[in-house]
């Protein structure tokens, strides 16, 4: 009940035009001292006691104070880049926001967070400071806990900096589209079709042509020049893998793609060609470059069975 | 763990300064509880004890206390709950609630123990307190020290002040903490008083005397009642009863005059007042103290006069047939014995003061001896028959029984002989040990005078400081059955240091303790234009508050510029002058060639400006 009334009201906040507009409200403790406060007040009141009244006036002045200091601990400060992790699932990386300050005295006990179903913060408990010793960025660490693909439009940043007793939170505007990527796992076998490739057909030998203005001398056959006078130069033909296509149908599990995921790395790794062909929805042509691997990745991140 | 330990200090440090204000077990069962929880670490067994501890804490209050002893409960209440908290201080969070039960206490600590030097420790020690919190919750403290710890408190500080002063005193208090010492201290006569009518210090007694024992009376009136010692009006106690309080008519203003006369003891006879609430003015300045004792100020020989409202007349020197018969009331059981052992001649003088004077001979004569610690006596009738040791109460109540007898109207007043003369301020303290009980006797010539039966057993008590003098009648400290001399000890020095704090503590107190609503209008009167309102001075006050914060705040927060920046700003404010805004996705270059199209007659200062810009940041 209460979990869904925060979330209703963190996503009206959320849904602000404003640019990040900065909301200051009380904590639990903030109203016990409240409720602490009128006490003391009725007490002081009731005995005429000068003392008790002054006591609560300090524990007051204290309260106003710290709303200030929390509401300025925030302000001034604006989310200047955010980087987009690579992560699968499973796994661990950083997420770092880089800020701007008009604020000469530093921010801290900062607690950023976001809304999302595929990766989760870890440590939410930790907070993080932002002055010019650190250069303005926190790096917040994230594990991935399902596999998918979705768009972060809001960075949630609050603080309770010094007392406890008011929570100052802001939303920053962000364009975060967020892969996580199936797990690396080798398990369930899957597909793999070769692509005959004969036009790039390689051998370990090497062929002799012309010399070119350009060539690298290293490569110039000296034996050939000689006995013709004439400069060749020796083009070496690199063994290249056969292109694979790995595919699956239309309903793969997730440790299908898993395995998937496994092979494209390996390939990666190894230099060889691959392809990816996803059931009828999609197909990428065979490659082998790490733009090529984040376009495969990225598919089986969004792949929806 | 140390937390724990500052908790504790701090609980301990309660009891020990809630310990005359409280009744011993109460405190004790505090200790203890705290004591028990270092030893129980079982967690289940820990529950189970808690939960039993705290029904055996509510069972206590209940037998303990009366229903109308409301604020010595809730006292009790608070420091038997942070003991009972203690037991689960694990998560920040139980550090926090803690801190707040804690507050509550140091709440109790002013109401009973209204002076500086308590205030200003009990500040202190809720701020460190508050400080170890902080560390627990992870912070790096460090972060808080010097300018921003000073930005946060020192202006909080100032303005809770400011605020403090300026909080309307719309109310002269609904309670009164002055019952609960006066009861406990006071209660453990066992003497029958009641046949001297309403005569009494022991709080049963007094509702015995007053037939209130099931009333939910008021506590201030049975006060004012028992001190004073004499009767209120029959409508008062109904009113009472009724629990409607008695309006105080203002035309019944009486004027007490009792002349004080400073002599090198410090002695005179000073008659408790019924609470600072009723005195309205003094001539001598006066600081009335929460334990009973009160202090004139800067004493010297003259009149001291209290001007007093409610139903005092009776107090007076009018004298009137009703007063008279409840002078001469009493309910002897044995008068024939008292006679036959008291009375020489069994035919009195006609003349009053001669019948007075032959009853101070026989009493002189009877030969009683003065003891702190006399026997327990049933009645007064007891203590002239079998008795002989007793202190100013027995002789007191004894006297007027006697002059009764002798037909002589009389009437014993409860109050303060003497107090203790401060240098460091020209005060005189007035003790909960000065408290002294003498008789009045009425004179049809003379009026009420003042009689004082114990000197006429012990004169030293007139004489000599009342310390002094208890000390010659008790010169040994007793220790396990071993008795040891006091003069081995020499506390002169010691009580010149306590003497001399509680000067300081009279002078930080007296503007703050007594800042009442008299005082409030005075002051701001003095300040702000006629008839302001004192709550819109409040209001003013606190939104001064929030905008000086702010403001401070926003010239902390602002960044310190070097020249060069100073000066593009400054190139940039002028050129808004002319229409132009630079872009944030322009250079600096690009937005002074723009200018020079738009503003031509400025290509000088441009041109200037952008070779200094660009000498400043990127060369």
């Amino acid at each position: 009940m209460l979990r869904s009334i925060i979330n209703y009201f963190y996503d009206k906040i959320a849904g602000s035009r404003l640019d990040h507009p900065i909301y200051i409200i009380p904590t639990f403790d903030g109203l016990k001292v409240v409720l602490l406060n009128i006490i003391l007040l009725v007490i002081g009141l009731s005995y005429a006691n000068n003392y008790v009244l002054l006591f609560n006036f300090i524990l007051f002045c204290l309260f106003l104070g710290s709303m200030f200091y929390t509401h300025f601990n925030l302000s001034g400060l604006k989310l200047v880049s955010i980087t987009s992790p690579q992560i699968h699932k499973g796994e661990s990386r950083e997420i770092a926001l880089y800020f701007s300050t008009s604020n000469s005295q530093g921010h801290y006990f900062l607690k950023p967070s976001f809304k999302s179903n595929l990766v989760k913060i870890q440590n939410q408990k930790q907070t993080y400071s932002i002055s010019s010793a650190n250069n303005f960025s926190i790096k917040i660490l994230i594990h991935g806990e399902k596999r998918g693909r979705e768009s972060i439009n809001k960075i949630y940043l609050e603080t309770l900096f010094p007392f406890n007793f008011f929570r100052c939170f802001t939303f920053y505007s962000v364009d975060l589209r967020l892969f996580v990527f199936p797990e690396i796992k080798n398990g369930t076998n899957f597909q793999k079709s070769f692509v005959p490739d004969l036009i790039n057909k390689e051998s370990d030998e090497f062929f002799i042509r012309e010399y070119q203005t350009g060539d690298s001398l290293k490569r110039v056959d000296w034996k050939k020049l000689a006995q013709t006078n004439k400069w060749y130069t020796r083009q070496y033909v690199a063994v290249n893998p056969e292109p694979v296509v790995l595919s699956c149908d239309d309903n793969a599990s997730e440790e299908l793609l898993s395995s998937l995921c496994f092979s494209i790395h390996e390939m990666q790794t190894r230099n060889i060609p691959y392809g990816l062909k996803l059931g009828n929805k999609s197909f990428i042509a065979p490659g082998n470059s790490p733009f090529h691997l984040l376009n495969c990745l990225r598919e089986l991140a969004s792949y929806d069975n | 763990m140390i937390i724990k330990l500052i908790t504790a200090f701090i609980i301990l440090i309660n009891i020990l300064i809630l310990n005359q204000e409280i009744p011993l077990v109460v405190s004790g069962t505090t200790f203890g509880i705290l004591l028990l929880s270092f030893f129980i670490s079982n967690k289940s067994l820990r529950t189970f004890l808690k939960i039993l501890l705290l029904f055996g804490c509510m069972a206590l209050l209940k037998f303990q206390f009366k229903p109308f002893l409301v604020t010595e409960c809730a006292v009790s209440f608070v420091l038997l709950l942070s003991s009972l908290k203690f037991w689960e201080l694990e998560t920040e969070n139980d550090h926090f609630n803690m801190f707040l039960i804690l507050s509550l206490t140091e709440c109790s600590l002013f109401i009973l123990n209204s002076t500086f030097l308590i205030f200003t420790i009990g500040i202190l020690k809720m701020l460190f307190y508050f400080y170890y919190i902080l560390k627990i919750r992870n912070y790096d403290i460090g972060l808080l020290s010097g300018k921003r710890l000073l930005i946060l408190i020192t202006p909080s500080i100032i303005f809770s002040f400011v605020l403090f002063y300026t909080f309307p005193r719309f109310t002269q208090g609904f309670l009164n903490a002055n019952d609960l010492q006066y009861m406990i201290s006071s209660g453990d006569s066992k003497m029958d008083f009641s046949q001297l009518g309403p005569v009494n210090l022991s709080k049963e007694q007094v509702f015995k005397v007053f037939g209130l024992e099931k009333s939910n009376l008021p506590f201030e009136i049975l006060y004012w009642k028992s001190s004073v010692l004499w009767q209120i009006s029959d409508e008062a106690i109904s009113a009472a009863n009724s629990g409607l309080k008695i309006i105080e008519n203002n035309s019944s203003k009486y004027k007490f005059n009792y002349n004080v006369q400073v002599f090198q003891n410090m002695k005179e006879y000073m008659p408790i007042l019924d609470g600072s609430a009723d005195v309205i003015t003094s001539v001598l300045p006066f600081n009335k103290y929460t334990d009973g004792s009160f202090r004139l100020k800067v004493i010297s020989r003259g009149d001291l006069s209290y001007s007093v409202s409610g139903n005092y007349g009776d107090r007076l020197q009018n004298f009137n047939p009703l007063i008279e018969r409840k002078a001469l009331k009493i309910k002897p059981k044995r008068i024939e014995e008292i006679k036959e052992q008291f009375f020489e001649t069994p035919l009195l003088p006609e003349d009053d003061e001669k019948r007075l004077a032959q009853l101070k001979k026989m009493f002189v004569k009877k030969e009683f001896q003065y003891s702190t610690t006399p026997p327990t006596y049933s009645s007064i009738e007891d203590f002239l028959l079998n008795g002989s040791k007793g202190y100013c109460t027995h002789f007191a109540l004894s006297f007027a029984y006697l002059a009764r007898i002798y037909n002589i109207p009389s009437r014993v007043v409860l109050g303060y002989l003497g107090g203790e003369f401060n240098p460091y301020d020209n005060s005189v303290i007035v003790r909960e040990l000065d408290g002294h009980a003498w008789v009045e006797v009425y004179l049809k010539n003379k009026g009420w005078l003042r009689v004082d039966p114990t000197t006429l057993v012990v004169p030293d008590r007139l004489t000599m400081a009342a310390s002094e003098f208890f000390d010659s009648r008790e010169p040994f400290f007793t220790f396990l059955n071993i008795k040891i001399s006091k003069d081995n000890f020499n506390f002169k020095s010691l009580n010149n240091a306590f003497l001399w704090i509680d000067s300081l503590n009279s002078r930080l107190s007296g503007s703050m303790i007594n800042f009442d609503r008299e005082k409030q209008l005075q002051t701001l009167r003095s300040l702000t234009p006629k008839n302001f309102p004192v709550g819109w001075i409040f209001v003013t006050s606190l939104l001064a508050f929030l905008g000086i914060f702010s403001m401070l705040f926003y010239f902390f927060g602002l960044k310190k510029l070097n020249p060069n920046e100073k000066r593009y700003l400054k190139f940039l404010k002028k050129i808004k002058q002319y229409g132009m805004t630079k872009s944030e996705n322009e250079t600096a270059s690009q937005f002074v060639d723009r200018c020079l199209i738009e503003i031509p007659g400025q290509k000088k200062y441009l041109e200037k400006e952008l070779a200094h810009y660009l000498n400043s940041f990127y060369k």
